[in-house]
C-alpha cells in the first residue's frame, strides 16, 4: 500500500460501515477483534438502523396448512413443525421485487403449495405452529407463544432478528387464572418501540368477561417481569384481531365499543348498537385514547375489515357492500385518506366465499398495491396509474390448502434481540 | 446546512467571493466562499474570527490533488460519473478529508460510494484495503467465522 495512504479513523471506518447490508457487516466481523466489536456496538447498531432505508421491504408471515406436509427431522436449523400440518413462518422481501414480479418474489411460499411439497425452503424461516407473530419493529420480531389450559394459562415472548439469525431467550411468562372449565377471559397482544426510553414493549390486554374487569401489562426488554400499567373495570372495547399494529409510537387496535351518546368519536354504529374505533396504546406514556375511524363507514362490518401498517402508516382496509375492496390511510393523527376502491369482479375476486381482501405492501408513490385474499393462496397486484381495465394481474395457487397471509414494515438490521 | 437569516444576508454582501487555502503540500488556492462554507471546519473559523480572507486558510491534513478532487464534486452537485473516475487511493483521500473538513453531504457521499464499492467483497480484501492487520488467531476467526457461516456465500473473486 503507498505510504501516503491515509489511515481511516474509527469514526470514518463507522461512517462507511453503517451504509452496508447486513449480510456484509456479519462477514466483516471477522475482519479484526476492533471491527467485531463495533459492528456490534449498539451506538453503530442505531447509526446503522438510522441510516437504512425505509419502507423498501416488508416482512411476509404465513400460515398454510397442509396436511400432507412433511419436514426434514435430522435438520435441526430451523424449528419446523413436526407433524406435518400447519406450517407457519415468514420470509423478508423488498417491495420493489413483490410490486415488479410477485411471482417469483413469493416462489419459495409458493413452493410451500406445490403437490409435492419441496424439502429445501431456500429464505424461508419455517416456524414451530406453536409460535405466533406478534409484530415487527427496527427488524425485530417479537413470537408470542402459550402454554397450560384451564385455570392456568402462561404467555411468554422471544424476539428474532432474521437478518443476524439471532433469538433472544424466552421472556418472563405472564400468568393469567382463568375460571374452571371455561375460558374466561380474552388476550390481546401488542408489539412496538418506545423511543424515549429506548426499549422494545410487549403490551398484553386481558378482560375477564365476568367481572368486566381489564387490565394491561407490559412487559420492557431488559426488565425482569411484566408490568401491570392499566386496569379497570367498566366495560373494555373488544379488540378485532390479536395483533396490535404499530405506527407513530403507538399500538392500535380495531375495537367495538359499547355505545356512549355523550362520546362525540361514536358516529359509526352497527347491527348490535356497537361502535367501531381503534384502540390506541402510548408506548411512552402506557396510556390509551380512542381514534374514531374515516367518517361515514357506519356499513362496515366488524369482521370485514382490517387495521394494518403500510410504509410506515396505519391502514384501514374493509369490505363494502360485499361489492368493493378499500383501502384508507391514516397520513396525520385522526385524518383518513382514501387510497383505493376497486370493485372485486374488476380484479376478478368471487365475492361470495371472500372472508376478507388485504393489502401486502404498496409502492413507494402508491400506484401499485399487492392485494391478498385471507385464507387463500391468491395475490392480486393492482396498477392504478394504469388506467385500462386489464391493470392487474392475479396468481392463485391451484392448490386450495387453507392459508393466510399477512405483511409487516420491514428493515435489516443488527438490533441485538438480546440485552447487551 | 442550516443559514439564519443574518448570515444569508453577509453572505450577500460579501465583498470577497473567494477565500484562499494552503494545502498540506503548500499549495495556495483560491476557493468560492459557497464552497468553502461547505467546510465546516473552515466556516467556523471565517465567521467566528471575522477573518481576513487574503490570509491563507491552513489545510495541512488536505493535499492540493485531494482538494482538486473535492471542489469539482461540489461544483458537479455529487456527480456520481465523475466520482468513478478516481482511484482507489483517492476515494479514501477524499474520505479522510471530508471528515477533516467536517463537509457532512460529501462524507455521506463518499461514504456511500465506498460501501457499494466494498459490498459482496471478502474479508481479505477488507483488510487489504482499510490497511488492518488480523489481529484474531486462526481459532479465533474460525470461531466467528462459523457463528455466521451462513453469510459467507456469493463472494466477489477480489
Amino acid at each position: 500500500m503507498a505510504s501516503g495512504v491515509p489511515q481511516f479513523s474509527d469514526d470514518v471506518q463507522r461512517e462507511i460501515l453503517s451504509w452496508l447490508p447486513v449480510k456484509n457487516l456479519l462477514i466483516f466481523r471477522s475482519v479484526s477483534k476492533t471491527w467485531n466489536s463495533l459492528i456490534l456496538h449498539p451506538t453503530f447498531v442505531n447509526l446503522h438502523l438510522e441510516r437504512s432505508p425505509k419502507n423498501t421491504n416488508v416482512l411476509i408471515t404465513f400460515c398454510i396448512n397442509r396436511p400432507d406436509i412433511h419436514y426434514d427431522e435430522d435438520d435441526d436449523e430451523h424449528d419446523y413443525y413436526k407433524d406435518g400440518k400447519i406450517c407457519v413462518g415468514a420470509v423478508p422481501r423488498s417491495i420493489r421485487s413483490l410490486i415488479s414480479n410477485p411471482l417469483s418474489a413469493l416462489n419459495n411460499i409458493r413452493r410451500l403449495l406445490w403437490n409435492p411439497p419441496p424439502t429445501i425452503y431456500d429464505g424461508l424461516f419455517l416456524f414451530n405452529s406453536g409460535f405466533f407473530v406478534l409484530g415487527v419493529c427496527n427488524g425485530l420480531i417479537c413470537l408470542r407463544f402459550s402454554s397450560g389450559e384451564g385455570e392456568c394459562q402462561e404467555f411468554w415472548v422471544r424476539f428474532w432478528n432474521p437478518a443476524t439469525r439471532i433469538k433472544s431467550v424466552q421472556s418472563p411468562r405472564l400468568r393469567v387464572n382463568s375460571f374452571k372449565g371455561l375460558i374466561g377471559y380474552t388476550m390481546k397482544f401488542g408489539f412496538g418501540y418506545d423511543d424515549s426510553s429506548e426499549t422494545y414493549k410487549v403490551v398484553a390486554t386481558i378482560f375477564y368477561y365476568k367481572s368486566k374487569i381489564w387490565e394491561m401489562w407490559v412487559y420492557c426488554t431488559g426488565e425482569t417481569c411484566w408490568r401491570r400499567v392499566l386496569t379497570g373495570s367498566s366495560d373494555f372495547p373488544s379488540f378485532q384481531i390479536e395483533n396490535g399494529a404499530f405506527a407513530n409510537c403507538s399500538l392500535n387496535w380495531l375495537a367495538l365499543r359499547t355505545s356512549l351518546s355523550s362520546d362525540p368519536l361514536m358516529n359509526t354504529v352497527t347491527d348490535n348498537g356497537n361502535h367501531l374505533v381503534i384502540f390506541s396504546f402510548d408506548m411512552k406514556d402506557e396510556t390509551y385514547k380512542y381514534m374514531s375511524i374515516p367518517d361515514g363507514l357506519s356499513e362496515v362490518v366488524y369482521n370485514k375489515c382490517y387495521l394494518g401498517v403500510l410504509n410506515g402508516c396505519l391502514c384501514l382496509s374493509h369490505d363494502h357492500d360485499g361489492t368493493y375492496f378499500v383501502l384508507w390511510e391514516m397520513r396525520t393523527q385522526n385524518s383518513w385518506t382514501q387510497l383505493l376502491k376497486v370493485k372485486y369482479a374488476h380484479l376478478q375476486i368471487s365475492s361470495e366465499a371472500l372472508v376478507l381482501c388485504l393489502p401486502l405492501c404498496k409502492s413507494k408513490n402508491y400506484d401499485i398495491t399487492l392485494l391478498t385474499e385471507f385464507g387463500r393462496a391468491h395475490f392480486v397486484l393492482l396498477d392504478q396509474e394504469d388506467d385500462t381495465e386489464d391493470n392487474f394481474e392475479s396468481f392463485k395457487s391451484e392448490l386450495q390448502y387453507y392459508s393466510t397471509f399477512l405483511s409487516f414494515d420491514y428493515v435489516e438490521s443488527l438490533v441485538m434481540p438480546v440485552q447487551i | 446546512m442550516q443559514k439564519t437569516e443574518g448570515e444569508e444576508s453577509k453572505a450577500e454582501n460579501e465583498e470577497v467571493k473567494q477565500v484562499t487555502l494552503m494545502t498540506s503540500d503548500g499549495v495556495k488556492m483560491k476557493v468560492e466562499i459557497s464552497i468553502v462554507y461547505e467546510m465546516e471546519i473552515v466556516r467556523s473559523f471565517i465567521e467566528v474570527n471575522d477573518a481576513d480572507h487574503s490570509v491563507p486558510f491552513p489545510l495541512p491534513n488536505v493535499s492540493s490533488h485531494t482538494l482538486d478532487l473535492i471542489i469539482e464534486l461540489v461544483k458537479n452537485e455529487y456527480d456520481d460519473e465523475f466520482m468513478k473516475t478516481f482511484s482507489h487511493d483517492e476515494l479514501k483521500e477524499v474520505l479522510v478529508a471530508a471528515n477533516y473538513l467536517n463537509m457532512k453531504t460529501l462524507l455521506d457521499f463518499i461514504a456511500t460510494a465506498i460501501a457499494n464499492l466494498l459490498e459482496k467483497k471478502s474479508v481479505e480484501f477488507i483488510r487489504n484495503f482499510f490497511n488492518i492487520v488480523n489481529d484474531f488467531t486462526p481459532e479465533e476467526e474460525a470461531e466467528i467465522r462459523k457463528t455466521n457461516e451462513w453469510v459467507f456465500q456469493d463472494l466477489d473473486e477480489d
